[in-house]
Parts: structure tokens; C-alpha cells; sequence
């Protein structure tokens, strides 16, 4: 046996040429957490007063204990004592057997982990020490040091309740000082009492501190990570290591965590999610860091919360190490708790993170995540309301993320919840038609359901008629009269709406066109107490139409006939034609011109049409100027496609001709 | 028609993988025996075979098992817990192989490896109390389900003084033989290595049954092969439990006969003074016991590289390689 193994000085093996290790190893830089704080050993469960040195507030927790080694002479490691608590020496054992982490070069070292209750939910911290036994029998607690020639490894196993630990965020090295100088001597059977200070982390330079936060983010993946070359540092140190990794992350992961200052490389099947060792593994045993190396973490799709993680963690402040420790609530290290858990970090997220987290929640149909992020968003647009940039920024990730879709198989509340937070973060209130088309956009169609429900919620005003119209008139629930009812009630001026599509026509969207300009002109007609009057001063509104139909003079014709036919109370007499035409600021455009005309009353009635009309052969194309192109186009390819087919069949039938002539001369030749 | 006459039973499948279980109580020196073993094969550059790393742990624990046996004369760390798994590969050369070609045949020298998966569990993980009862102990009974080999440790000085080699055999085999041959014996191959050939009490009592050859470079004394089994039957009636005698029956209602071999091992060897390089019957005992113990002298491997070799062979020869 190598003999003794003391810890390694710091300064002994660090390269000079790591920036890390010189922050672990320099006085000003290593941990700075004031020791005094901690109380140097437990009390016996009889005595219930915080041991002296002990700050005011300290609080005693119960601790249950076990010693893990041989008795000289006896074959084989086992527990050789243990606290008569809630925990058994099964118990005991079965920690020891799952985190063991393999031989090990030097002693001590430290395995923290968690034993779960009756139904696998996190119940115990633990924290094992593993060391020989002092040299000094006074305080090596009646153990030997080796039997059988071979130096023994023992176990000290230390229990606390979780709950108890949380409510102090302790520390994993909070609980190895305050429980180092307890031997467990045979004696000792009652659980220990042990106060411990408030959570105050170690403090690392920003070297570590960055390579830390790496660490934290890659234990989010739920895979393992090991840590390569720092056998330099003492365990004590890899320990303290450990609990800053873990001040970064929410307090509640502790409850499921595992970690070792020690691991040996060959070791099979480890239990450990954080652990020091010498040598790469296998791919699949975990995440490969080396001390002092910058690490850019690879994160997939998958990955998401852990980028949020990263983010927020760059975001977070000051405060932020403060706020992790106060959450709590136990996770495990699954993707779906690490998502819960990072959905629930305290202080503001970006708004980006949190749209994304959403997203990915929403897909999912996870609801707590959900409303987590819904609860997030809230609070931003509360405290901190985007400006139009901030505004558009949020629109173009709502729509990128697809957030404004419909949601099936989330809760009705949710979904509307969801949509209220983004229609407030997104879209400007009032809305006005810029905005409604933003909204289409990003819904992928015109607002439905919960979200056109959102949308007239009465908190939310219209800029303007158009953008109104278009969202009430959908799915039919409103029949026009019932709109414009409404809209007299509200004391809209009968030619408000019909001013508007006058004025903005030109930028409403083709599909829009047609709803929005018949619902105004109807609504003028109703609402106005001259509608005739006011569609003669509009000169008939030619131009609109032209401007809302350009090019289609069908479209256009109907509407202006229509209008015509209402002003005139049906056809057109010569006096009425030249009426219209005398009209001052009238536009004659050639879509009015077709509706006059087949408004005019002919001078007699023309005779009616005794049978159907014989079918014509198509004429060729005719380019008359009021014909589109595209029109001219098709008929021209109409008459062209009927012209070759007749070709055809008369070229079929000349030969089918040729054929039997050929076959009556041949017959005839023959005969 | 003529009654047929009972064949030989049907040939047991192969093992399921390909690697090699390391069994035996604790403190029967496992993890010694594999630590030695790069050194024996220095010790024998004749036999042409080298030990190599095929993952970085195991090339570090390799190294680490020289520095600490040849340079530190300590015992390697023992394994606790935790099962260690060694990953090396026995590279060596075999000479006249037929190499077939359209005109007929060649011999060649060839190059081969043998991967040696070794699994190096704790003892504790075999005591017959508690078999069912730790994660420790189902690991190695699958370990072992999972192997080709089996390097079977029994160590005649802690037998004479406890007698609980049997405790150590039978709960683990029974277990194994339910899992992996419900209903006959187990398809592994078995090196038996009864260990600690170096001890004082164990080496008299070869001296006395008269089947120690000597090495011709060193002198040092080994047991040879044909004589292991003998050996081994003379050394259990030394054993402190009666449950000994029923080693020898319980392997062969386990495995197969053919398939078990017996070595008489050392992982330490014998002192072999530097100066004269020669072993002397007068002074030979080359462990110091201690807190913790030490090896005085060089450390020189007796029937180390044997088991290994025998089962690495059978081992790749299964795998195809």
C-alpha cells in the first residue's frame, strides 16, 4: 500500500499556465465564504442548543448517520454501525452500493447524494466521506486503520432530510464541516443534531465561475458530466467545486443530485451525475470537460430550456445566485423537470427565451410550463411595455414560433390566456388594419375561435372601422344587419366607414376589398337619411371601385350597376343616362360605361327569344378595349383549341374515306 | 433393431459475450493477479505477447498497476464496491498460419489481438448472505452471465483460516446457472487459479507432495498444469470448513468439464534477491506483511500470463478473430 495519502497541496501540482488553477490556488481568489459561520461538529440529539460559535439563527437538523468499512478481522465491507432513525442499514447500504464511484488514488474524498422515499420522490440528502482512519486513536473513533494488511476505506454517511436542508440552502461543504470531526464511535446509536448557516455559496473568480456555469448548463442535458485534469486540487476544493456548480442552478435539483470529488476511470455503471476522474469514458457515460478548457456546450433542438438556462443566466444579475437558492421545490434531472424548473427561474427572462420556452410548452400541451411562461409575459409587458420596435421584434417571433395557431389539447383558458398575453405584447391596441394583417398572418388565417374570442374582448378597441369589420364579421356569427345596428348604436356617421375605404383602399388587401366596401355602401345606404343624394355627390363611387377592382371590370360593372340601380330605382331611361353623365366630378370609367349601358332601357322592348339560341361556332378572338389581356388570351386559346379539333375529325374522316375506298377497289379488283 | 447407445451430450452453446469475469472471495487477490499481468508478460519476452490499453482508463489503471507494484512495491488499491473494468487486448504473433491462395498455401507469421474485457468486481459482492440483497452482487452475476471466461480465484491461505470459499462459489454459480442454463451446465470456459502459490505454507505443502518444477532463467519454483488439480484436492483438505470438499463437485455439476483448468498462481512470485537473480529456498517470501503490506523485491508473476492467455484465445476464437 502507498501509505498515507494526504490531500494534495493546491499549490503543489497546479500548471502555472491554467488561469483556474491559479484562481482556486491564490488566497483572495478561492472561496471566501467566512468560516466561522459554519459550527465545527454536532451535538448529540439530547442537546438541543446550536453549538457555540454557532450563528444566532442557526437552526439544529436532525442527522442520520452510518460507518461503512471492516472490522479487523472480519472479511468484507459493511455498515458497521448506524443511527436508529427513519433510515435502516439497508437503506444505508443501498446509497453506498449506488453511488459508489470505484477505487481511489488518495483519501478523502466526498460522494453527495439522494435517497428517495417510499415513492421514489427525493427525501434525504447524503454525503458520504470517504478517508482512512486517523492515524491518532483518539481521533479515529475506535476504528483500525488497515486489517489484513490492507488499509481500509470507510465510509461516513451522513442523512439529512431534505426539506430541513433546503430551508437553509445549505451547502453539501456546509454539511461535511459541520460534521467533520464526528468519528461515529461505537457508543453513538441517536440521530445527530447539527445547525447550519444560511446559504452563502463560495465565491469563485470569474475564470472558474464561467467554466462553473458550463458545467451547470450540461448537467441540464441529463447527461453526466466528468471533469478531467483536477487532481491538482484538493478534494475538499473539487468539493466545493461542486456546490458552486450547483448555486447556479435551482436550489430543488440538489434533491435529486449526485456527484463525487473522485471517480475512478474503469469503474462500471456509475450512478454519478457530476464527478472528477482521470480518464476519458465512453461516450455514452457522459459529457467530457477538462478543468480549465473553455467549453461552448452543443446544445440540439432538444436542448432549448438549457439555452434558456444560459441566457438567463448571462441576464441574470447579481441577485440571481440569491433567487436560485430560494427556488426550492424538488425537480429531478429529467427533461421534463429541468423544463419545469427553468420555466419557473426567478427575475425577468428575455422576452425571446420565454417566447421560445412557450412555444416548445405549447407543443408539448405542457401546461404548468405554459402558464409559467404565460405568468412570465405578463409580467413584462406590466412592467417593462415594448415600444412599436419591441413590438414588431415580438410579432415576427410569434409568428416564426407559430404561437398565434391553433392550440388542440390544451385547457380553453390556457389557450385564451395565451393569446390575451401575446395579443397585449404583439399587436398594438387599438388595432388598426396594419395590425389585423400582422394577426392573419400570424394565425395563418383570419382570426378564429379563442383567438378572434381575444381579440373582442372589450378591452380591446378598433383604430378603425375596416380592421372592426373584418373581425366581427367572421364565422358568421353576426349577420350584416346585426353590425350595422351595432354600429349605429355606437353614433357612427353613415359615411364614415365608405370615407375610410375611400381613403385606404389602395393598401387593403385584395380579399379584403369586396366585404369592406359592400358592408360601407350598404351601411350608407341604411344609416344615411339621403343615401341617393350622398351616392350622386360620391359620383357613384366610380373611382373607389376602380381603385378596389382595378382591372376587373366584371367585379367593378356589378357594383356599379347595383348602385346605379339603387339610385335610380331600377333601369335607365335617356333623360336618366344623360342625367348620370351631366353629373359634375363623375369619373366615366368603362366599367361604368358597361353598367349604364346595360341599365338602359332600350326604346322598345326587344322580342323575346322564342327557343334557345342556335350554338354559333366561336369567333375568332376579338381585341376590343375593354378586354383584359388575360381575357383576350384565353379566348383566343378557346377558339384555336376548337378550330384543331375540327381539323382533326375532318382529317380523320378523309381517311377512314380513303381507307374504304381503297378496300372497294381492292374488292373489286379481286371480284 | 439395435438399442442406439448414448452419444456424448450436445455441445453447449457458446457464452454470450465475449469477456472474462474475474471470481473470488475478498482479499483472494484479484486485483493483483491483474495487475501482475503486464508485468509477467515483460518478464516473458519469449512468449512474444504484449498487454496494450484499449481505452484510456484502462491504459491509465494498467500504468498505474506497474507504478505501484514495480516501483512503489505496494499492492494495488483493492476494489470496492464498485466493479472496475479493464479493457486491455493481448497483442502476439502466431508463426506458420496457413494463408490460402489460388495456387495453394503459404505459411505466415501472423499478427493477432485478443481483447480481454476483464470485470474486477469486490468479493463482498459473492458473500452468500446477502446475494439477492445488493446491487453490487446482481451486477456481478450479470457480469458473469455476460462473460465467455471465468478466472476463478481460490486463496489456500485464507481458506485455511476462514473456510468460505465455498459461501463464495456456491450462492453466485446457483444464481448464475438459474439465469443462464435453466436446465444444464453453464457454456463458460473456467481458469481456476488457486493463488498465493507464494506463501510460505502453501509453497511447503507443494514441496511436500513433490510437484514443483523451476523456471530455467530464475530457479524459481511453479506448479505445472497436469499437477494443479492434485494440488488443489490436497490443499482443501487444509481448509478450516468441511464445505470445501464440495468445491470440486459443485464446478462440475456447473460447468463443463473439459472447460475447467486448474493454475497455480502468483501474482507477486517469489523474492528473487537482484544481486544473484536466482531464487533461493532460504530466503524467498517476497510479501511483508504490514499496515498496510509491501512487496519486498521485484515482483515476478507465476502463472499469470497462463489463465489470461488460455481464455483470451478461447475468447477470440469465438468472436471470430
Amino acid at each position: 500500500m502507498a501509505g498515507q495519502r494526504p490531500p494534495l497541496p493546491i499549490e503543489r501540482s497546479a500548471p502555472p499556465a491554467s488561469p483556474y488553477l491559479s484562481d482556486l490556488s491564490d488566497g483572495p481568489a478561492g472561496p471566501t465564504r467566512d468560516e466561522r459561520l459554519i459550527l465545527t461538529g454536532p451535538v448529540p440529539a439530547g442537546g438541543r442548543a446550536a453549538p457555540a460559535g454557532a450563528p444566532a439563527d442557526a437552526q439544529l437538523v436532525p442527522v442520520e448517520w452510518a460507518l461503512w468499512g471492516k472490522e479487523p478481522d472480519v472479511p468484507g465491507y459493511r455498515i458497521m454501525r448506524c443511527s436508529s432513525g427513519g433510515l435502516g442499514a439497508a437503506d444505508f447500504h443501498r446509497f453506498i452500493s449506488r453511488y459508489a464511484s470505484g477505487v481511489k488514488e488518495t483519501l478523502p474524498q466526498y460522494t453527495v447524494g439522494w435517497i428517495p422515499d417510499g415513492n421514489g420522490g427525493p427525501e434525504y440528502l447524503a454525503v458520504a466521506i470517504h478517508e482512512l482512519a486517523d492515524k491518532d486513536p483518539a481521533r479515529s473513533g475506535g476504528r483500525v486503520r488497515a486489517s489484513r494488511d490492507r488499509e481500509i476505506e470507510y465510509i461516513r454517511l451522513f442523512c439529512v432530510r431534505y426539506a430541513d436542508l433546503a430551508r437553509h440552502r445549505a451547502t453539501y461543504y456546509d454539511l461535511v464541516e459541520a460534521l467533520r470531526d464526528t468519528q461515529l464511535p461505537a457508543q453513538l446509536a441517536e440521530p445527530l443534531q447539527v445547525g447550519l448557516p444560511d446559504l452563502d455559496p463560495p465565491h469563485f473568480t470569474a475564470a472558474v465561475c464561467g467554466f462553473a456555469e458550463s458545467v451547470a448548463a450540461l448537467l441540464l442535458t441529463s447527461r453526466p458530466v466528468y471533469i478531467l485534469g483536477a487532481e491538482g486540487f484538493a478534494a475538499v476544493d473539487r468539493l466545493r467545486f461542486i456546490d458552486y456548480v450547483m448555486s447556479l442552478l435551482p436550489y430543488g435539483l440538489r434533491s435529486t443530485f449526485s456527484a463525487s470529488t473522485w471517480a475512478s476511470a474503469t469503474a462500471r455503471d456509475l450512478k454519478l451525475r457530476l464527478f472528477f476522474t482521470n480518464a476519458r469514458r465512453a461516450t455514452e457515460d457522459g459529457t467530457c470537460l477538462h478543468w480549465g478548457q473553455p467549453v461552448a456546450p452543443e446544445l440540439t433542438a432538444a436542448d432549448l430550456p438549457v439555452r434558456h438556462y444560459v441566457s438567463w443566466l448571462e441576464h441574470g444579475g447579481s441577485n440571481a445566485l440569491a433567487e436560485l437558492a430560494d427556488q426550492t421545490k424538488p425537480f429531478r434531472f429529467t427533461a421534463d423537470d429541468v423544463r419545469k424548473a427553468i420555466a419557473e427561474l426567478p427575475h425577468d427572462r428575455p422576452v425571446k427565451d420565454v417566447l421560445e420556452g412557450l412555444a416548445d410548452g405549447l407543443r408539448r400541451r405542457d401546461q404548468p410550463v405554459v402558464a409559467a411562461a404565460v405568468k412570465r409575459l405578463r409580467n413584462q409587458w406590466r412592467n417593462n411595455p415594448p415600444d412599436a420596435a419591441g413590438r414588431l421584434g415580438f410579432r415576427q417571433q410569434v409568428d416564426r414560433l407559430g404561437l398565434l395557431r391553433p392550440h388542440p389539447g390544451l385547457n380553453q383558458r390556457t389557450v385564451q390566456s395565451v393569446y390575451r398575453v401575446l395579443l397585449n405584447l404583439a399587436f398594438e391596441n387599438p388595432m388598426t388594419y396594419t395590425g389585423y394583417c400582422d394577426l392573419v398572418d400570424c394565425a395563418g388565417g383570419p382570426p378564429s375561435g379563442a383567438l378572434r374570442q381575444e381579440v373582442l374582448d372589450p378591452d380591446r378597441k378598433f383604430a378603425a372601422y375596416i380592421p372592426w369589420l373584418l373581425v366581427w364579421s367572421s364565422e358568421g356569427e353576426f349577420s350584416d344587419q346585426e353590425l350595422r345596428d351595432n354600429l349605429r348604436e355606437q353614433g357612427i356617421a353613415a359615411t364614415d366607414p365608405l370615407r375610410e375605404v375611400q381613403r385606404d383602399i389602395g393598401r387593403v388587401r385584395k380579399e379584403h376589398r369586396a366585404p369592406v366596401y359592400d358592408f360601407a355602401v350598404n351601411y350608407l345606404r341604411v344609416a344615411s337619411p339621403s343615401p341617393r343624394a350622398e351616392l350622386r355627390r360620391l359620383g357613384y363611387l366610380t373611382t373607389t371601385v376602380d381603385a378596389a377592382f382595378p382591372g376587373d371590370l366584371k367585379t367593378q360593372r356589378i357594383r356599379l350597376e347595383d348602385t346605379l340601380r339603387f339610385a335610380y330605382d331600377g333601369l335607365l331611361s335617356d333623360a336618366q343616362v344623360r342625367e348620370i353623365y351631366a353629373q359634375p366630378g363623375l369619373t366615366a370609367t368603362p366599367a361604368f360605361n358597361a353598367a349604364v349601358e346595360r341599365l338602359h332601357r332600350p326604346p322598345e322592348e326587344a322580342p323575346k327569344p322564342s327557343r334557345r339560341p342556335k350554338r354559333r361556332p366561336p369567333e375568332p378572338p376579338e381585341s376590343g378595349p375593354e378586354q383584359s389581356p388575360r381575357l383576350r388570351a384565353r379566348r383566343d386559346r378557346e377558339w384555336v383549341f376548337t378550330v384543331r379539333s375540327g381539323q382533326v375529325v375532318v382529317g380523320l374522316a378523309g381517311i377512314i374515306v380513303l381507307i374504304a375506298v381503297v378496300i372497294v377497289v381492292l374488292l373489286l379488283h379481286l371480284g | 433393431m439395435t438399442p442406439r447407445t448414448p452419444g456424448p451430450p450436445p455441445p453447449a452453446g457458446p457464452p454470450p459475450t465475449r469477456g472474462i469475469t474475474m471470481l473470488g472471495a475478498s482479499e483472494a487477490g484479484k486485483t493483483s493477479f491483474l495487475a501482475a499481468l503486464q508485468i509477467a508478460l515483460l518478464r516473458q519476452p519469449d512468449l512474444g505477447w504484449s498487454l496494450t490499453g484499449d481505452d484510456q482508463g484502462s491504459t491509465l489503471a494498467m500504468i498505474g498497476f506497474m507504478d505501484a507494484m514495480s516501483n512503489q512495491h505496494a499492492f494495488p488499491q483493492p476494489t470496492v464496491i464498485r466493479h472496475e473494468n479493464y479493457r486491455w487486448s493481448l497483442i502476439g504473433e502466431i508463426p506458420g498460419v496457413r494463408e490460402w491462395h489460388w495456387w495453394g498455401f503459404r505459411r505466415r507469421t501472423r499478427r493477432i489481438r485478443i481483447s480481454l474485457d476483464l470485470v474486477d468486481g469486490p468479493g463482498e459482492a459473492s458473500r452468500g448472505s446477502n446475494l439477492l440483497a445488493t446491487t453490487e452482487s446482481e451486477e456481478l452475476v450479470n457480469s458473469l452471465a455476460r462473460s465467455a471466461g471465468i478466472v476463478l480465484f481460490f486463496d489456500p491461505v485464507l481458506e485455511a483460516e476462514r473456510g468460505h470459499a465455498f459461501q463464495h462459489l456456491y450462492g453466485v454459480l446457483t444464481l448464475l446457472r438459474s439465469q443462464a442454463a435453466p436446465h444444464g451446465k453453464l457454456p463458460h470456459f473456467v481458469a481456476f487459479c488457486i493463488n498465493k502459490f507464494d506463501a510460505v505454507p502453501i509453497f511447503r505443502s507443494a514441496q511436500a507432495l513433490r510437484i514443483l518444477q523451476y523456471d530455467e532463467e530464475t530457479g524459481a519454483p511453479y506448479v505445472p498444469g497436469e499437477y494443479a488439480l492434485e494440488f488443489f484436492e490436497r490443499l482443501i483438505t487444509r481448509s478450516r470448513s468441511d464445505d470445501a470438499s464440495m468445491i470440486m463437485p459443485l464446478l462440475r455439476q456447473t460447468f463443463h468439464e473439459d472447460r475447467i483448468r486448474f493454475f497455480v498462481t502468483s501474482a507477486i512470485g517469489f523474492y528473487i534477491d537482484p544481486a544473484i537473480r536466482e531464487f533461493d529456498p532460504a530466503d524467498y517470501q517476497n510479501h511483508i506483511p504490514g499496515k498496510p503490506a509491501r512487496i519486498r523485491g521485484g515482483v515476478y508473476p507465476i502463472n499469470v500470463i497462463e489463465p489470461v492467455l488460455w481464455l483470451g484465445r478461447i475468447v477470440a476464437r469465438m468472436a471470430g478473430s
